[in-house]
């Protein structure tokens, strides 16, 4: 609902509902459930509400973050992308491989990354904009051959850096104005995506194919270019995460990437993104990769085991959403 | 099935060639140790492609059937004191009980199946974990292990058998049984088959109790092979099981599919597998081949089909994968 006189939005949502607040309430429904937990935990802990804990919170979601905004871009356009774990695994140990020692060496071991991740997302977006093939059976493929390629490049060993640049360290270690700076990478592929995805007419495309690929084709939007730039997106966020990940850890185990595709999708599921496509914000999709990491925060400030945040995860998880879910069906 | 209905599968063209590959260039395929070993991997697998194939054809999706092996693998485990038919009773009831959660989601507050058994795949995985502790549990009874290592009729694996009888069941039901033919109603529309008459809720609570059973079943069967309840089994299983699925003519907008054609599709990739071990090909390349496989087969499927425009309901986009028409015709698409 971009503007005002946009007849579209104007037939799609009625002026009359857009100020119901029921209407709000489930649609921005994520945000409360933020809201209501952060509320239920500084109740229990006062170092919960403590801007170090809060900044602290921030810089542990940002990789799984930034992996999440691109999928539910590319989830928006009504396809998966099951291959962002070994895009990030292949960003990261490549990053690494490139021994940031000197300043050619750093821009390198940022450039190379970020461009085979892209290469990675264009070829997914390739097959499946211009076959429709099927999106899981393509990803998963694709991680396949990305994983064993990464284990083929460096045999299966732990790649590692020492003496990286003091830029490099930055990357995942600095502070600007106190805050950590994959905060502000985190924040800025977030706003940015938000903003193709709203105001721009790629957006209106995306969710157009998205909602109905066949419905799109025919009213004149090429469907297979857009998909591959979705795709290139997250591919180039998965590859972003990958390069803060080394920059972080700079010893790698080469399976390091394994299972990020479904963090990052539980948090775009608690965003509120339709798996069939069409319907997904950039923004919910922040609120739900903050609901997990809140959740794992608390866990530790309470020294729970890490299995049991595993289920406290997932109850958190079938609730918000069967919750949502109820209200959705009220809301028809 | 037609025969030219047959040959127009290219699951099954991928099959002989692998078939053909595999036996003139392999050593040691024909041998009985392998064929063993063959029919052993893939039957673990195979049970849950199976309950996956009903609910795949009704329209659903289960990702929590990785769990519910480690949860019904540490169950049998624990609970084997008790002795053993008490022990894999408790082990179906809890995959039965995840089963049934996993409907109640879906059906009663209409959760995403995709979502509502992503959570219990984490619930579930979350429960086994605190329970053993992330520690492999060890079987205490030794008669146990037959289960899973036992042959019969001469070298026939019982787990082998087991699956052959979940595959003609499975057939059966979906080929011959009303309620099969409820399921590809109901995967073809849910709404035209609610309208016709179908208790849609009793058909999904059935595809998905099925399948839950079947991984529950698969559970059982590894952990007395491997004599150990493992809390970490069964991670990637949900999406190789889906992704045999799909190899065999299933969709992910429901309505279409057949148990023989998973089948085929688990063949296929078990075989593959079986072949490059065969040829002593390192794991990471087997790795980099299952893709390529995947990604030529989507690909080489596109090609030899143009994409027709497909009516679009939710998933369906250009999503089938095999040209394999619906399994029975008349109840498939009404």
């Amino acid at each position: 609902m971009s503007s005002e006189s946009d007849p579209i939005a104007e037939r799609v949502v009625p002026r009359s509902r857009r100020v119901n607040l029921t209407v709000l309430i489930w649609r921005e429904w994520v945000w409360l459930v933020l809201a209501a937990m952060m509320v239920l935990l500084s109740a229990l802990s006062s170092n919960f509400l403590t801007t170090s804990n809060l900044l602290n919170v921030l810089r542990q979601v940002s990789i799984v973050g930034i992996v999440a905004v691109g999928v539910v871009v590319v989830l928006i356009g009504g396809n998966f992308d099951l291959s962002v774990g070994a895009t990030l695994t292949l960003a990261a140990v490549v990053s690494v491989q490139m021994q940031p020692t000197d300043p050619v060496r750093t821009a390198l071991s940022i450039l190379v990354p970020l461009a085979l991740g892209i290469g990675v997302g264009a070829t997914n977006g390739a097959i499946i904009g211009l076959l429709r093939a099927n999106s899981i059976i393509v990803t998963v493929g694709m991680q396949f051959v990305v994983t064993g390629c990464v284990l083929l490049y460096v045999a299966g060993q732990h790649v590692r850096v020492d003496n990286a640049t003091p830029f490099y360290l930055a990357l995942s270690g600095g502070y600007l104005l106190g805050v950590p700076i994959p905060v502000y990478f985190f924040l800025f592929v977030t706003g940015l995506c938000h903003f193709l995805m709203t105001r721009t007419l790629f957006g209106r495309y995306v969710r157009a194919i998205g909602g109905n690929p066949e419905a799109a084709r025919l009213i004149g939007v090429a469907v297979a270019p857009y998909i591959l730039f979705t795709y290139a997106i997250s591919g180039a966020a998965a590859s972003v995460s990958g390069i803060v990940l080394a920059s972080r850890v700079r010893n790698l185990d080469p399976t390091v990437g394994i299972g990020y595709e479904f963090s990052a999708l539980t948090a775009v599921v608690l965003g509120g993104a339709r798996l069939s496509g069409g319907q997904g914000d950039v923004l919910h999709t922040l609120a739900g990769v903050l609901i997990l990491g809140v959740i794992a925060n608390g866990m530790r400030l309470f020294n729970l085991p890490f299995n049991m945040q595993l289920l406290v995860q997932g109850v958190i998880l079938v609730a918000a959403v069967a919750l949502g879910a109820s209200g959705k069906v009220g809301e028809r | 099935m037609k025969l030219t209905r047959l040959l127009g599968q290219r699951t099954l063209w991928l099959l002989m060639a692998l078939v053909v590959w595999v036996s003139l260039f392999g050593r040691d395929f024909w041998t009985l140790a392998n064929l063993q070993n063959l029919v052993i991997a893939l039957s673990v697998e195979g049970l849950m492609v199976m309950g996956m194939t009903i609910v795949m054809i009704g329209g659903g999706f289960d990702l929590s059937i990785g769990s519910v092996m480690a949860l019904s693998g540490v169950i049998v485990v624990e609970a084997l004191p008790l002795g053993k038919p008490v022990a894999i009773m408790f082990a179906l009831i809890a995959a039965a009980a995840v089963g049934i959660a996993n409907v109640s989601l879906i059906s009663g507050l209409r959760v995403n199946p995709f979502i509502a058994t992503l959570g219990s795949m984490i619930v579930v995985r979350g429960l086994v974990m605190t329970y053993t502790n992330a520690r492999p549990v060890p079987a205490s009874d030794p008669t146990f292990m037959s289960l899973g290592r036992a042959t019969l009729f001469g070298g026939l694996p019982v787990p082998g058998l087991i699956f052959a009888a979940a595959l003609v069941l499975t057939h059966l039901l979906l080929t011959s049984l009303k309620i099969g033919r409820e399921v590809y109603a109901l995967g073809g529309n849910e709404e035209s088959a609610r309208s016709s008459g179908i208790a849609t809720y009793r058909v999904k609570m059935f595809s998905y109790l099925i399948c839950s059973f079947t991984a529950g079943i698969s559970g059982i069967v590894l952990a007395a092979r491997l004599n150990t309840g493992s809390p970490i089994i069964g991670e990637n299983t949900a999406l190789n099981v889906i992704t045999a699925v799909l190899l065999g003519g299933a969709s992910l907008s429901g309505g279409v599919g057949s148990a023989l054609g998973s089948f085929g599709g688990l063949l296929c990739i078990g075989l593959l597998g079986n072949g490059l071990n065969l040829f002593d090909v390192p794991a990471y390349y087997q790795r980099i081949a299952q893709g390529v496989l995947l990604l030529l087969l989507v690909v080489l499927e596109r090609i030899t089909h143009r994409p027709t425009p497909v009516s679009v309901r939710g998933f369906a986009y250009g999503l089938q994968l095999s040209g394999q028409e619906p399994g029975g015709d008349a109840a498939g698409k009404m």
